[in-house]
This record gives structure tokens, sequence and C-alpha cells, in this order.
């Protein structure tokens, strides 16, 4: 079942001489279930196609269907909603919210869309995140790791029909990083929670069921992991 | 200041990179330096201009003394402080055949200046040139307006004598009484009879005296009978008194004969006293060189017109002469006083011009000018305090940038003095910069200000024209008095501001270490445990509530900001509220102004009597007025019983006349004050009747006092009327500075008191007055008290008598006059007018404009706003330090907001990308908006914790203050300015969060999320 559908997109920064290409004309769709990786260069536009299927960018031109629903055919208040409820995004720097704790953190999407607090929700994945003794604790008394199992916490615990990882390991040292990437790869395989990630580590991309490849705004690849290995 | 270089240069750098927060902590710093040099600057030009009002109004001399032998003079003159003493003299009073009101006016009264008294005494040319020699004279232009034929060059004729007041006994009064009968008989018809023109001149003499109100103070209206022209006297024995309430308080015993006091009436013979004549054996010959305006001591229906001749220098030795002088306002004079008591035997052998000397600190009554130097202190305090929040505010911002550079300077050697010093140096760069610059804005803004105000003082000191007969114009202009002392001053006060402001963050960035400044978490220390099922459904509380609690680092300026923002404005408000209460007790003399509901009027009727009748009857049936309202206003209606005011009084009139007598209140004055027979005088302020009844119930006045009395409106007997009584009094050491004139002048002192009588709402109480010659007394029903706020709108009173509200019925009751309409012959001290508006070319104006033409003297018709209890020149202070005092809060709440916009915007960049997030992660506009307006809340609610304790002991420190310089006073809390201030701030709060973020939803999360907060 298709979870996601990139029709033509396009991203153009600025105008005129100081326009700048960031994406052209990029398709592709992803199955509910299905974990895909993004490579590319820097300044490929990775993070750019993920922050427009995140709905947190628009598009110069092109659609993208989550669901069944054009996103960006939501005005702003209809795509934070759709958001809260669909989408769970973990950044490379975790953008956590300083003054919340973990279980504050990690419930702030659920509590935003005005739904009551699934208590058992919560214990269970900061039990599976391994933050049961820092869940009082606020992101600065945390390590990166910890902040980023938090950030991938948040990101699950409303049960989005995609998350989206933005090279949830550029800021962590190798051993953590392995253990986010695991983190993640469980949420997709045990809960089949639909993985799109980020990432310039193709060791990490090669875990994916797909790899897309990025070069200059354009899809240059698009194959399942296991064709290629 | 080795190796700073490096330091100073990124900062340097960093200043130029946040533009926008180095032009914020400038215009603070800027603010600061111009409000402190305004509050320097501005107190000594306020100071100057009063003192200058003052000058204006009884001239630059600073002190009189009398009947000063050539030792006693010289003695005078030697004093420490003592600039320069000058010669006058006092010839006494000559006949003045001359004379257009000889009935009213029939004497020249004499003195003799030496060339600087006239103008140290604003004696001011109309014509002609001053006096050059003894045989010289200048004369009021007041004599030719009255009509007499006079012209320079002409010659006086001046045989001397002074004037003498005798009291009859109950012998000789009787003989008198028997002698007039016989007249009066044979003046059958006429109808005017002289006593007739006894009251009325005593009736004049009440209209016009500034100092009416407060001369009745008691104990001179204590007698419990009263004579029948202006004066009381005492039961009916020998060992009763005359007293004279508009002379002040001149009071003569029956059988006694005692000099008249200067300025005195001319009365004609009358049952109570008599006047004699004793001449000098001097006599003079003059010649006229000059007409001058009436002199400020030439009162409206006194004796004699004033005329001044040439004085010498030189003393005779066995001449006795009056010394004018001016004091050095450098040397220390807190002696003045007690050195002239000595020199002339006594505190009543000299004066002093007592407001100037107020104003510029001298003489021992410095009331004024303490609190002026305390307020000063305490307002550069406050600005000193805000700033100091305002430029920390600055600094704490931008610390966690600034804690990144030098982090990274601090990984490769920067010592925690060299951090310190990024902070000192971006503060004194700034401070260099705002220091000229803020020196020469406080003065310009002192400038502008009094130039803003100026026109409006122009137009206070306007309405004293009323009072000045001569119509001399009033407007003072204002001067800067800016002394190097005070910008000196001023420019060390703000440098210590500066390095107080730097230091708290400068010593953080010290400490920080390179860790912690390049992660960025120092500030988390403890653990946040939140009941989540409490909040589950509420995440905006939530989110609300984390900032507020766990992130003070970057609401505490929010928080400082509100804070000091209700605080200052309430503080500034409640302080200025003080000094405007004690300059009101102490310099204003107008006991009654009229309110707003007075304002807006065009023309007012001047008359009096039955023409005052003839004419209201014709305002009110006229069809070209178009509305109209008429004040009546009792000075001094009738006196109450003993019995029926509360202990709290007397032991206040104890506290206050104990300070005249600290060794004990003498058995006569203990008698008269707090004896059996002892009552208090009061004044009236008269509604018609149903208006009484409608402005009672505004009052929560006693319904059975209420009804009682509209029954007997409906035809039965309306018994004893009822009355609201003003719900404070205020005794001070200044009511009693003419009765006790002979005893050391005690500090200014006051004692007020709230809800003085004993009687309870519903019951009655005994009054009584005079009318007719006979005392009256009888009883009138208390419905209540009124407070100054529900009498504000009709009149401003100040409590320093007892005043009633009440309705005509009973202010007739009281005189047993019911129905008979207000008679000036029985209603001495009444003072009526009727504002109306009309077109300027109706026939009802133009035929009072005639009528004005034909009674130049005594104008039917004047303009409304001329009409009614005008400001003195006390009262016009009082107003100028009102405005003084509203510019200054408008100041203050200045810099307070702009601390609040940048504390705002500090929020607002410091979370910049924390508000990305919320929204990438699903938060909506509308629910943005309400965390905001939820954190705004908690924030107001905490500032407003913070802003009662400061305001609080602020308010208790000031209230002390006060009360230790002028005594016990009874201090109001001002509710609805209270409500309002916290009111103001929080929509001060709201509005700078809209003014911060509403350009915030131009920006893509993406582009939130990647801009770097700083």
């Amino acid at each position: 079942m298709e979870i996601l559908r990139c029709e033509n997109i396009t991203k153009i920064y600025g105008t005129g001489d100081t326009a700048v290409r960031a994406l052209y004309n990029v398709s592709f769709s992803v199955e509910k279930g299905e974990f895909v990786s993004i490579v590319g260069q820097s300044g490929s536009g990775k993070s750019t196609l993920l922050h427009i299927i995140g709905g947190v960018d628009r598009p110069t031109e092109g659609k993208v269907w989550i669901d069944g629903t054009d996103i960006h055919s939501l005005n702003e208040d209809r795509l934070a909603i759709f958001r809260r409820r669909q989408i769970g995004l973990v950044y490379q720097f975790y953008n956590l919210m300083s003054v919340l704790n973990v279980d504050e953190n990690i419930a702030l999407p659920h509590l935003l869309d005005g739904r009551a607090l699934d208590r058992e929700r919560l214990d269970e994945i900061v039990a599976h995140l391994g933050l049961s003794d820092r869940r009082h604790n606020l992101p600065g008394q945390l390590s990166g790791g910890q902040q980023q199992r938090a950030a991938i916490g948040r990101a699950l615990y409303s049960h989005p029909a995609l998350l989206l990882a933005d090279e949830p390991t550029g800021n962590l040292d190798r051993r953590t990083g392995e253990e986010i990437i695991a983190l993640l790869k469980e949420s997709n395989q045990k809960q089949k929670q639909t993985l799109i990630l980020i990432t310039h580590d193709e060791g990490i991309a090669m875990q994916a069921d797909r790899m897309i490849r990025l070069e200059d705004g354009m899809i240059v690849q698009n194959e399942q992991v296991r064709t290629l290995l | 200041m080795k190796n700073l270089k490096v330091i100073f240069r990124v900062t340097a750098i960093y200043m130029r990179k946040n533009i926008r927060r180095t032009l914020t902590a400038f215009a603070g710093i800027l603010l600061m330096v111009v409000l402190m040099t305004a509050v320097f600057v501005g107190k000594d030009t306020v100071m100057a201009y009063l003192s200058d009002v003052a000058i204006s109004d009884h001239g630059s001399w600073h002190i009189q003394a009398y009947d000063l032998n050539a030792g006693q003079f010289e003695e005078l003159s030697s004093l420490p402080y003592m600039k320069e003493a000058r010669v006058s003299r006092s010839y006494g009073y000559a006949a003045f055949p001359q004379s257009g009101k000889p009935d009213e006016t029939p004497f020249l009264e004499i003195k003799g200046y030496e060339a600087p008294i006239f103008s140290w005494m604003n004696i001011a040319l109309v014509e002609g040139r001053y006096p050059e020699n003894e045989n010289e004279i200048i004369i009021s232009q007041l004599a030719r307006e009255d009509g007499a034929d006079l012209h320079i060059g002409g010659r006086i004729e001046a045989s001397f004598f002074r004037r003498y007041i005798h009291a009859f006994t109950p012998e000789e009064k009787a003989a008198v009484e028997e002698t007039q009968e016989e007249s009066a008989m044979e003046e059958a018809g006429n109808g005017t009879g002289s006593r007739t023109a006894a009251k009325e001149d005593a009736r004049r003499v009440l209209n016009v005296s500034g100092d009416a109100a407060a001369a009745h103070s008691e104990p001179w209206s204590q007698p419990s009978n009263a004579g029948a022209s202006g004066q009381e006297e005492a039961a009916g024995t020998d060992s009763g008194f005359l007293v004279f309430p508009f002379q002040d308080n001149f009071l003569i015993r029956h059988g006694e004969t005692k000099e008249a006091p200067d300025h005195f009436p001319w009365y004609p013979a009358n049952p109570d006293f008599e006047e004699k004549h004793e001449p000098t054996g001097e006599s003079g010959s003059y010649t006229i060189v000059g007409f001058m305006e009436s002199p400020y001591y030439e009162l409206p229906g006194q004796g004699g017109y004033i005329a001044l001749a040439g004085a010498s220098a030189s003393l005779l030795p066995d001449e006795r002469v009056n010394a004018v002088a001016l004091i050095d306002l450098d040397a220390n004079a807190s002696s003045l006083y007690a050195d002239l008591a000595d020199i002339t035997g006594g505190y009543h052998g000299f004066t002093a011009n007592d407001m100037l000397l107020a104003f510029s600190a001298k003489g021992p009554d410095s009331t004024i000018n303490s609190l002026m130097l305390f307020f000063q202190a305490f307002f550069s305090l406050l600005i000193a305090v805000s700033s100091m929040v305002l430029i920390g505010n600055v600094f704490r911002i931008s610390r966690r940038e600034r804690s990144r550079y030098l982090g990274m300077l601090s990984s490769v050697g920067a010592t925690g003095s060299q951090k310190r010093w990024s902070v000192y140096f971006e503060a004194f760069v700034l401070l260099i910069a705002a220091l000229p610059a803020g020196l020469i804005l406080g003065v310009l803004l002192v400038r502008a200000a009094m130039a803003l105000l100026s026109p409006h003082f122009d137009a206070l000191l306007g309405m004293l024209e009323i009072n000045i007969l001569t119509g001399r114009t009033a407007a003072i202009p204002y001067r800067l008095v800016v002394s190097p002392q005070n910008l000196l001053l001023t420019a060390l006060l703000c440098i210590l501001t500066v390095w107080l402001s730097a230091l708290p963050p400068a010593i953080k960035v010290g400490k920080i270490g390179p860790v912690e400044a390049i992660r960025g978490n120092d500030e988390y220390r403890k653990k946040a445990r939140t009941s989540l099922r409490l909040l589950s459904g509420r995440p905006l509380r939530l989110l609300a509530l984390a900032l507020v609690r766990r992130n003070r680092h970057m609401t505490r300026g929010i928080v400082q900001s509100l804070t000091l923002i209700s605080s200052l404005t309430l503080i500034t408000a409640f302080g200025a509220g003080l000094i405007n209460d004690v300059i009101e007790k102490k310099a204003s003399d107008s006991d009654i102004t009229e309110g707003p509901l007075f304002e807006g009027y065009d023309y007012a009727l001047a008359s009096t009597g039955r023409l005052y009748d003839e004419l209201r009857s014709e305002v009110l049936s006229s069809d070209e007025v178009t509305s109209y309202r008429e004040s009546i206003v009792d000075h001094l209606c009738g006196h109450l019983k003993r019995d029926g005011l509360s202990q709290e009084y007397w032991e206040a009139l104890r506290e206050i006349v104990g300070l005249y007598f600290p060794e004990g209140i003498p058995a006569d004055w203990e008698d008269i004050l707090f004896g059996e027979d002892a009552d208090v005088s009061f004044g009236a302020i008269i509604l018609d009747d149903d208006a009484f009844i409608s402005f009672a119930e505004k009052c929560g006045a006693n319904p059975d006092a209420l009804q009682a009395f509209s029954q007997g409106a409906d035809g039965a007997p309306a018994s004893d009327g009822p009355f609201l009584l003003y719900d404070t009094l205020t005794i001070s050491t200044d009511n009693y500075r003419f009765a006790f004139e002979d005893q050391p002048r005690p500090g200014y002192h006051i004692c007020q008191v709230r809800c003085p009588l004993k009687t309870e709402p519903g019951e009655t109480l005994s009054v009584w007055t005079w009318t007719n010659g006979d005392v009256r007394e009888g009883r009138a029903s208390f419905a209540g008290y009124v407070t100054k706020e529900a009498l504000s709108p009709y009149y401003r009173i100040l409590d320093s008598r007892l005043w009633m509200v009440m309705p005509e019925t009973t202010y007739k009751n009281i005189y047993g006059e019911a129905g008979q309409g207000y008679d000036e012959e029985t209603f001495l001290s009444l003072n009526r007018f009727l504002l109306f508006n009309a077109a300027k070319d109706s026939d009802i104006v133009k035929r009072f404009s005639a009528l004005n033409a034909s009674s130049m003297d005594n104008p039917v018709i004047v303009p409304g706003r001329l009409a009614g209890g005008f400001s003195s020149i006390k009262g016009v202070i009082a107003s100028i330090i009102r405005i003084v005092s509203a510019a200054f809060v408008f100041f203050v709440a200045v810099i307070g907001t702009l601390n609040l916009y940048n504390s705002v915007m500090g929020r607002k960049l410091a979370r910049f990308r924390e508000m990305a997030v919320l929204s990438s992660a699903g938060m909506t506009l509308s629910q943005r908006r309400k965390m905001l307006h939820l954190e705004n809340a908690l924030l107001f609610f905490r500032s407003v914790l913070y802003s009662a304790l400061l305001t609080g002991g602020s308010v208790t420190l000031l209230r002390r203050m006060t009360t230790s310089y002028v005594g016990r006073m009874l201090f109001h809390t001002p509710y609805a300015l209270i409500a309002a201030a916290y009111l103001f701030t929080y929509l001060l709060l709201e509005a700078m969060t809209f003014l911060c973020y509403r350009k915030d939803n131009d920006e893509s999360i993406l582009d939130r999320l990647r801009q770097d907060a700083q």
C-alpha cells in the first residue's frame, strides 16, 4: 500500500540571478512499512526533500501525497495538524524543547493534538528507548545520544504514518549512532513504521529496504538495496 | 588592561554584528543619562521657576523686620548670612481728601522705601518715575481708578496718625446703640444705616480675601456669640473679645484699645467698636512723581491707599524703622527665624517671604525643599535601578552568544578577567557615547518640557488675575538652571549605574568554562518534574508553565520589566501624590475650588445681593441661555458643638497646638480650645433639595435621614434637615500661625482625622450660627460622610476645616430664613455665582455687559473661567507640581517600556529555534498565540507579586518619610490607579509580544530552524 508519493517536486531558492535549484522534478513513492534511505553529497537536496515531505517546507512545483492527502494543498493550520498526527521528524540536532523534560518532549505532539496522555504508551517508549532513569531530565542534562532517543520517542509516540529522520546520527559517535539506527530499524520492523532516513553513511543506507540517491537535486538512483548487494 | 586588545576587538565586532541589541543597550544608557540629567536640572529649574512665581506674587525680598532702632538694624545687617538690608519707613496714615471713595478708603497709607526696595517689592510703575528723595511720592493707581483726581506734579500734604481700634465694653455698647437708634430714627425711611454699610464692608472683605477660609479655623470662630459685621464676640461678658477673622484674626478684648493691623478696613460707626486716631507728630509734603500698580499688599477694602516715598539710608539716633532684607542663599541661614526673634524681641516682629524661602531652601520651614531633595534622590534611585535592569537585561540576553566566542577564547587561554572585560568594554563604550549626548538631551528635555508646560502654567497663573485687581501680566518666563556640579554628579551616578549593571553579567561570563560555553547548557541544573496526568490535554499550559518555571533566565527580564513598569508607575504616582498632598496642604490657601462640572461655561454672574437674584431669574428664564450651573458656598456657615466631635479630633488638635506650646498649653487657650464651650466652625456647600437627595443617595447616605427630609419637602415638617460631612479634616500648624504668632514657630506638622464626628449617620447634632445679630441654635441630621472622589466632580476641598454638603432647606433652617431667599445681610460669608452659556451677541449678554460698563469696579458678568474660588498663587504652584510629576511618571514609563520591548524581543530571539520546533511538531498558529497569552499571563502574575512587594515596601517607606516630615496624614489607597497601572502593564506586554512576533509567520519553519537564534 502506497503511503507516500512525490510527484515532480522542484524546489528553487531565491529569484533571478541568485536562484538556486535545490530539487528538480523529483518523483518517487514509498510503500507502507517500507524503510527508505536517501543518500547524496552535501548540497544534493536530501534535507530539502525530507523537509518538503515532512511539510515544514513547501515545493516550488510538484505535489506530495501522504496517505492520500496532498499535504501542500493544506493551509498552515491544517498542515500543522497533519504533521503532528501523521509525521514524525527526527533532526540531526535533536531540536528538543529545552524547557520540557523527556516525558513532556515525547508526549508533546500528542498533547498538542488535544488528546489525553497514553501513559502506557509513554512508559513503553521511554523504557524501549532506555530513558527510564532520565525521564524527568531536561534536554540540557542529557547526552547527545539520549537527546536523540528522546527525539525519536517524540516522533514515534503518535504512531505517525511516516517517520522522517534527517541524518540522526550525524552528531553522534559511531556506537551511539548504531544504537539509534537500531532503534529506528526496530520500530520499522516490529511496528511496521514507514521510515525515510537521510544519511551520508553508505553503511547505514544499505540497511534500508530501498536507497534513493540524489545528485544536484535529481534522483540518480532508486533501487531496492538487496538488488544492490 | 594588558592583553585585552583582542577581547576588545572581538567585542567590537560582536557589537556591530548585533547592532539592534547594541542600539537597545545604547538607548537604555542614553535614556538613563537623559532622565538623570532631567531630574537634577529639572528639579533646580522647577524650584527656580516656583521661586520666580513666588517672587512675582510677593517680590524678591526675604525678610521684613519692624520697628527697629539703629542698633537693631545694624545687628540685623551684620548677621553672617544677611546679604543686604535696606531701610523702610512706615510713616503712618494721613487723611486723603482727594479719595474717590471717602466712605471706604479715606486715608493714604504712606511708607518710605530705599531705592532697591521698590524692585524687591515688585513695585511697578504705571506712569512717571520712582521717588528719588524723601519728598517725592508715588501713589497706587487704585486711588485714581476709584476716582481720585491726581496727577504727576501734584502735591500731597500729610499729617500722620496711627489708627487704633477700641472694642466697646457692654456699657459703652449700650450707649452707642442708644445713640445710633436715635440717629436711625432721624434717618427714617432712608433704609441704609451705617450698620448695614459696615456689614457690606465686612462681606466685601470676606469675599476677596484669599485667606478667608483658612482664617476661620478655630479658635477664632469659638465665641458662642457674634457681632454683626464680620467680627465675633465671646459670650457677652467683659471677658469676651472681638475677632476679625479676615484681618489675620485680629483679636481685641472688650474695653481694650489696640493699634489696627496693617491694611485694616475703615468701618464707620457701629455698636461693637470704634476707630481712634493718634497723631504721630510728624508730617510731610510730597510731590507726586508717578503712579504704581497696586502693590501685592494693598488689599481691596483696606482703609488707606498705598503711597510710597523715597527714604534715606541714614537713621536718626532715636528713630525706629523697618528693614527689608535679602539673605545670602548660599549661606547657612538655619538660625534665621531665631536670630530675627532675638533682634526684634519676638516672633511677631518680623515677616518672611515664606514661599520664596521655602523654594530657596532657607528658613526653618524647609518642608518643601526637603521633600523635593528626598524625592530627587528617590527618583534618581528609581531611574538607576530601572536602567540597571534594562542594561543588565541586554547583557544577560546576549550572554549565551557572548559565551560562545568567549568560550572559544577561553579554550585558547583567555582568563576570567579578560572575559569580564568584554562586558565592561561594551558597557563603557556605550556610556562614553551616551554621556555627552544624554547630558545635552537631558537639558534640552527639561527645556522642551518647560516650553511645553509653560503655556499651561501661564494659563494657571493667568487665573490669578482675578485676585490681582490691577490685572498685571501673570506669565512668568522659566529659566534653565544648569549647574556644573549637577552635571558632574549626574555623570558620576551614570558611570556607577552602568558599572553596577555590567557587573553581574561580567562576573557570570568570567566564570563560564569553555565546555559549558560551547555546549550552552550551563543554565540547567535541576530535574523538572511535572504531573503530565494533570496537564493532559493542556499542552499549552504545560509549555507556558515550563517556560516560566524552568527557564527563568529567559523570562527574568520580562518579569523584571513588568515589575519595574508597574512598580515605578505606582511608586512615582504615589510619590507625586504625596508631594502634591503635602504641597496642597501646605501651600494652598484656597479652601474650595470648583470641579470639572463648572468648566466650559462662557459667562458667570459676578454680582451680589438682590441684583444677583434679579439677574439670576433672568438667566434661568432666558431662551438665549443654553445651559447653566450655580455654585452656592458658605465659607462660614455655622458651628458644631463640642460633643459632636470625635475623640480623635480633639487629640489631633491637642497635638498640633501642643507643638506651639512645648511647655504646656496655657490655661486661657486651654479653655478657649478645649473647654466646655469649645466648638468648631464649618463651611457648607449648598445644593438644591432634589440635587442633594440624588447626590446623597449616590454617596450611600443614611436612608432614614433622607426619607425624613423627603417627607418634609412634601409639606410635612422637615424637622432637622440632613447634611453630609466631608470625611476628612486636616489640622496643621499653619492653621495656627497667626493665633500663636508670639510663639516660636514649630516645623510644619499636620494631623489628618478621618470621619471626625462622634455622631453616627442618622443621628442629629447641635449646630449654631448667628443671624441678624442673634445666636441661632438648631439641630441638623447627619446623613453620612462624603468622600473626596464623590465630591470631586463638583468641588475640590482643602480639608483644613469641616465642610458640609446640605440642601437649601437645611441651610435655611439653620439660619431660620427658610423661604426668604439668600440675603447677604444674613449670610455674610455666602459666595454665589451662576455660570451660563449664551451667544456672545445675545441680548442677555449684551445687556449684562452694558451693566458692566456702568460698574467698572464691581462687574456684573465675567468670563466663565474667572468665576468661583480661583486658585491662589499657592494653588497654582500645587498645580504646577502636579503637572511636573505627571511628566516624570510618563518618562519613567518610557524607560520601562523600552526595557520590556527589549526583554520580549530577547525571549523571542532566544526561542526562535524552539518555536520552529513546536511548529514542526504540529503546533498551529492559534495554539502558539494561546501559548504566548498564557505565558504572558503567568509572567504578569509573577510580576504582580514582585511589584506588590516592591511597591508596598516603597510606598510604606515614602509614607513613613512623609509622616516623619509633616506629621500624621491619612493616606488613601487608590485602587483604581493600581488596577489601571496593572492593566496597562499587561496590555503593554501583549502589545510588545504582538510587535515582536508579528512578522514571524513570514518565514518558513525550515528557515526558522536553520536560522541562528542569536
